[in-house]
């Protein structure tokens, strides 16, 4: 039987490097952002079922979903206080560039940003707090990219 | 009733609103008079009878000396009208007989009602109010003969506003966005006469909607309860409504009476709750819920910041709503780093925990109380923040004023990761010593230096970068940390940067290891700063281990040093550094490493040489060392260049010389065997030539040379000198010699012939003199043979530069391989060339030698210039042979060679030529060779194989 399905052009391996090459690269600044902090290693901050609102663990299903949580990440990011995170919102922006660029060349959908009235709630309720709120969000920020340099097949799907 | 219809009446209805700014707190329900606040408006109802004999007195003759009076209907309090009701009975009563009152009196009185009604306009920045008439137009009266004047007044601004109609007016206020008391007044006129009405007030404020609550918080109490609290301008009324994400429907409802608060019970940890608050005022209009106010419920500390000062216990409070932390397990961290002793705690109930600590000093710390989870401890988002007040100490650790276009000084500082720092200074023009005496009074520093803040704005920044600098004024730096209830401080920092200026290395650094055991080193100093600098040295030598152990010496003044050394010869890597000589500053980074160059005195450096050793150790690579060539004495290096490009003009010159007679005498000759006419041919045979050129004349003697490719002509005279080289037996006479001597004689003498050559048009337009030495060569059949063997590597084109060297190695090769015809055994290019008049003059010597035994005869072949030839010629007629005269008509009639020989025969060298014999080349000219070598051997008696030649090419013919 022949396929109705609408053919999408597979990205090209230029991009899933450079996608690979800028997850590496945002990992290695938030193992050196933490490390400025010098909190004790047994701290654990943040557990994944306190606090919903910024993305843990969770699945890559697609170039959307990953867009989808680059946008919920970098949301956390800009309402960090100025100063070492600038240059991850960049890096974060980056990447997010690559991917939607490639959605764009797929033709994919948007997904529109869920829960987002809650992540600003989260937010603004521990603005005072940016020092937890940055480690936490970047500890899941952090395994967001190593799932995703694990899963560079789920760039050839929307 | 008809009169009516002929009266003239003008009912003017005159609105005034006053106005009067009284503040909120003022602003009570009871405060104005008349109508009613109802649906946010204000509405009242006023009714006016008006003496209008008077105005139709003219024509009614009415009684005079009334006049008219207005009433509102429904003035009531406002207290009395919160709500909308409809009139009760006594108040229809009382409206009747006020209208029935005025109805009996109509034959005097004119009676009207007016609705009013007033309300914000827009945003509330305006208040519009309107009157309307009231029923049926006047009986006899037009609606556009009621005119009604209505005005808006502010008693304090003295604003009024007013506006007229005809049975309706509407006039707008502008409030500019406070409540305020307004006063209306309205009159209707007739004609001149005017019923005025009671003056209304009408409270803007009762006019608005309710604020939402704000500044919805909650607090939670050392006993774990939490308490919500909010802000209103008149707590009355309220409720609240809280829910959760997932059950947003199903919000629950508290209703609060005279407070701003409540005790929200039975919440659970780790959901995130939604709540909002609605009030009601005095007129029980109920406002809007408040914006949604988030929380969730993990720890609570309390409080959620301390202002303490130093050496001050403060004790501190967490709440684990989770039900699942005990407080008896808990741990407080300090700055999410150390542990606070356990002894320090206290266990105020289950969920609450305590711990009292001590303020060490100004500045600003985090604690946070966790939950031990196996070796981990489970921390959540929220901490405490505790700020001890008064001026920390810091330290800029690096103040470096770069040496760039731009002077820019980074501070760096080394501050607790948790405060969120901001960094401030005050620039002056003064001297810091002054500065810090100025400081102590506020308003001068105030006024001359205002605060500025690094471009970076607050944040967790660790480091501040201060660009286009003054680099002699002072800087106040301090930072500031800032909490909800107040901010600290660390004590400031004056800073003069040029007292912090990290200069650029030196540079241009040169070292020389002289043998007098001592290190020589110079460098060049960094332009900016501009004060004086002291330089401090240090190096290395190169051997031995990997490692470099450095030897630092100085401070030096200048820069240059002179280091005495404990051996010579000896490599070393220097290194350069500098800071201010007078003052403070920063000791600049090590300049780049330069290896010395080792002195020696054999063998000196002349220019430089840019290359790199990587010394490999026992214990490893070892830095790269750069080794440089330094230039020696200029004056030798000159020399070496211009010898050098002597050298190169000579080669050229050479080279130059090479290519030209190499053009001359041997481009135009054509190689059979590459013609395609040729193919299968052996031109070693005679009959191959005949059958090729069967016509008899002319071409035998040239064959394969075109008409268009004449290059010379050879003239031979007669030399009555013989040659001074030789001895006086071997001086020839060349028409002797012609004549007597025997065409391949095994005379090894050789015939040195001086010749001077003219190029022809043909070949080439320059000309050179040269010389040929023309010495005796080998029997015939072996110079046929090594003629044939050279045939294949002479071709035109294959020419190599080696062709003189051939001629000479291989006498007369070259001479007979164009020309097969005239490959006689008697041909004269049976000869050997001679390179040059050095080698000419060698075998000159040799012949001189050889001359005592019977040696070879030196001729000289010379190719002189066309005018020189031009009188030759005249002189050497007489001298032609009969022979030569022959070959002379032939080669004339043939005009094939063309180019003119002058041949002399000597026994001497070219240095002798003074006696040279010339041979007129016409009498010779058919068996000119197609070209010439510069110099070559002969056989011996060669002049008589030409003859010869010229013999044998005559029978041909």
């Amino acid at each position: 039987m022949l396929s109705l399905g609408r053919s999408i052009p597979v990205p090209s391996e230029t991009l899933r490097n450079m996608v690979k090459l800028q997850a590496e690269t945002i990992n290695s600044r938030i193992q050196k952002h933490n490390e400025k902090l010098k909190l004790s290693p047994k701290l654990l901050i943040g557990d994944p079922e306190l606090y919903p609102e910024v993305p843990a663990d969770k699945p890559i299903q697609g170039l959307g979903s990953i867009v989808d949580t680059l946008t919920i990440f970098q949301k956390v990011l800009h309402s960090l206080p100025k100063g070492h995170v600038r240059q991850l919102h960049t890096d974060v922006s980056t990447l997010q560039g690559y991917l939607e660029e490639m959605m764009s060349s797929m033709h994919c959908p948007l997904i529109k940003t869920a829960n987002e009235k809650s992540l600003e709630a989260f937010l603004k309720e521990n603005a005072t707090h940016h020092i937890t709120v940055g480690y936490m969000a970047l500890d899941r920020l952090e395994k967001f990219m190593q799932q995703l340099i694990v899963s560079l097949d789920q760039l050839k799907t929307c | 009733m008809t009169e009516f219809g002929s009266l003239f009446i003008s009912l003017t209805l005159l609105v005034n609103f006053s106005i009067t700014s009284q503040g909120l707190a003022t602003l009570r329900p009871s405060v104005g008079h008349g109508g009613v606040y109802e649906d946010l408006k204000w509405t009242a109802q006023l009714c006016c009878q008006v003496p209008w004999d008077q105005s139709v007195r003219s024509q009614l003759a009415v009684t005079s000396g009334l006049s008219g009076q207005c009433q509102l209907i429904n003035d009531t309090k406002p207290e009395s009208s919160r709500k909308s009701q409809p009139l009760s009975g006594k108040e229809k009563r009382n409206r009747y007989k006020f209208l029935e009152g005025l109805t009996r009196k109509l034959n005097v009185f004119l009676g009207k009602c007016l609705d009013i009604s007033c309300l914000f306009e827009g945003e509330r920045a305006n208040l519009i109010c309107n009157a309307k008439s009231q029923g049926a137009a006047l009986p006899g009266v037009s609606p556009q003969q009621l005119v009604f004047e209505m005005g808006l007044l502010s008693n304090e601004t003295n604003h009024t506003t007013q506006c007229a109609g005809e049975d309706t007016a509407t006039c707008s206020f502008s409030l500019h966005g406070n409540d305020s008391i307004v006063s209306l007044s309205i009159s209707l006129s007739v004609n001149g006469t005017t019923a005025m009405s009671p003056k209304m007030q009408i409270n803007t404020y009762h006019l608005r909607t309710p604020e939402s609550p704000v500044n919805l918080h909650y607090n939670v109490t050392t006993e774990g309860e939490v308490i919500l609290r909010w802000s209103y301008t008149q707590p009355d009324s309220c409720e609240v409504r809280y829910s959760t994400n997932s059950s947003i429907n199903k919000s629950l409802v508290v209703k609060i009476k005279g407070r701003s608060w409540v005790h929200l019970n039975e919440l659970n940890s780790g959901v995130r709750y939604m709540v909002q608050v609605r009030c009601q005022n005095s007129f029980d209009y109920w406002s809007e819920w408040s914006q949604p106010f988030y929380f969730t419920l993990d720890v609570s500390y309390i409080p959620i910041e301390v202002f303490t000062t130093p050496d001050s216990n403060v004790t501190l409070y967490a709440v684990f709503h989770n039900r699942s932390w005990s407080a008896r397990k808990a741990v407080w961290l300090l700055n999410g780093r150390v542990k606070i002793p356990e002894n320090q705690y206290r266990v105020i109930n289950e969920r609450v925990s305590a711990v009292t600590l001590q303020a060490t000093g100004p500045g600003f710390d985090s604690l946070m109380c966790c939950h031990p989870w196996g070796e981990w401890f489970k921390c959540t988002i929220a901490y405490a923040k505790m700020y001890t007040e008064g001026e920390f100490s810091t330290q800029l650790k690096n103040n470096n004023v770069k040496n760039s276009k731009v002077d820019t000084m980074t501070c760096e500082w080394n501050k607790s990761a948790w405060a969120e720092v901001r960094f401030l200074y005050r620039q002056y023009k003064s001297m810091c010593e002054d500065v810090l005496k100025m400081d102590k009074n506020e308003d001068a520093k105030e006024l001359f230096a205002p605060v500025m803040e690094c471009p970076y704005g607050a944040g967790d920044h660790r480091e501040c970068t201060l660009s286009n600098l003054s680099l002699f004024s002072c800087y106040k730096i301090w930072l500031e940390v800032e909490g909800g209830r107040g901010k600290v401080r660390s004590l400031p920092v004056y800073v003069a940067p040029i007292d912090y200026v990290k200069p650029s290395p030196p540079s241009d650094l040169e070292a020389i290891t002289l043998p007098n055991k001592t290190l020589n080193v110079r460098w060049r100093r960094p332009p900016l700063p501009v004060y004086d600098m002291q330089y401090k040295l240090r190096f290395s030598a190169l051997r031995g281990m990997a490692n470099m152990h450095w030897e630092v010496i100085g401070p030096f003044l200048e820069p240059q040093a002179e280091i005495f050394l404990e051996e010579s010869c000896v490599q070393y890597k220097v290194e350069v550094r500098c800071k201010r000589l007078n003052g403070s500053g920063l000791w600049s980074n090590w300049s780049k490493s330069r290896s010395s160059v080792v002195y020696n005195r054999k063998g000196r450096f002349y220019g430089s040489e840019k290359f790199t050793l990587y010394p490999v150790f026992v214990d490893g690579e070892g830095e790269s060392v750069q080794c440089t060539g330094t230039r020696g004495d200029p004056a030798a290096y000159m020399l070496l260049m211009i010898i050098v490009f002597l050298s190169i003009v000579l080669f050229i010159t050479i080279m130059m010389s090479q290519n030209h007679m190499k053009k001359l005498m041997w481009k135009d000759i054509p190689n059979p065997n590459n013609c395609s006419w040729a193919k299968g041919m052996d031109f070693g045979q005679i009959e191959t030539m005949e059958n090729l050129f069967p016509h008899p004349e002319g071409l035998t003697a040239c064959p394969l040379l075109l008409v268009s490719e004449r290059i010379c002509e050879v003239e031979i005279f007669d030399k009555p000198q013989t040659l001074e080289c030789g001895k006086d037996n071997n001086s020839v006479n060349i028409e002797r010699t012609s004549t007597s001597s025997p065409l391949l004689g095994d005379s090894s003498e050789p015939l040195s012939l001086e010749a001077s050559a003219s190029a022809t048009p043909e070949t080439s337009g320059q000309s050179s003199v040269m010389y040929s030495a023309i010495l005796l060569s080998d029997p015939p059949g072996l110079l046929r043979k090594q003629q044939e063997s050279l045939s294949s590597s002479s071709d035109e084109g294959n020419f190599s530069a080696n062709n003189s060297d051939i001629s000479g190695s291989f006498p007369g090769g070259l001479w007979d391989l164009e020309n097969p015809v005239c490959s006689d055994s008697g041909n004269p290019r049976h000869s050997s060339l001679y390179n040059s008049v050095e080698e000419l003059s060698e075998t000159c010597e040799y012949e001189a030698s050889e001359s005592t035994g019977g040696g070879k005869n030196v001729y000289y072949l010379a190719v002189n210039e066309k005018e020189e030839e031009e009188e030759d010629e005249e002189n050497d007629d007489e001298s032609e042979s009969e022979e030569a005269q022959d070959e002379r008509e032939e080669n004339e009639e043939s005009q094939l060679c063309k180019g003119r020989f002058v041949m002399m025969a000597d026994t001497k060298p070219q240095s002798g030529g003074n006696n040279y014999t010339s041979i007129d080349s016409n009498t010779t000219s058919h068996s000119i060779p197609l070209y010439l070598p510069q110099h070559r051997s002969i056989e011996k008696q060669s002049y008589d194989t030409l003859k010869d030649l010229h013999r044998n090419n005559g029978m041909r013919k």
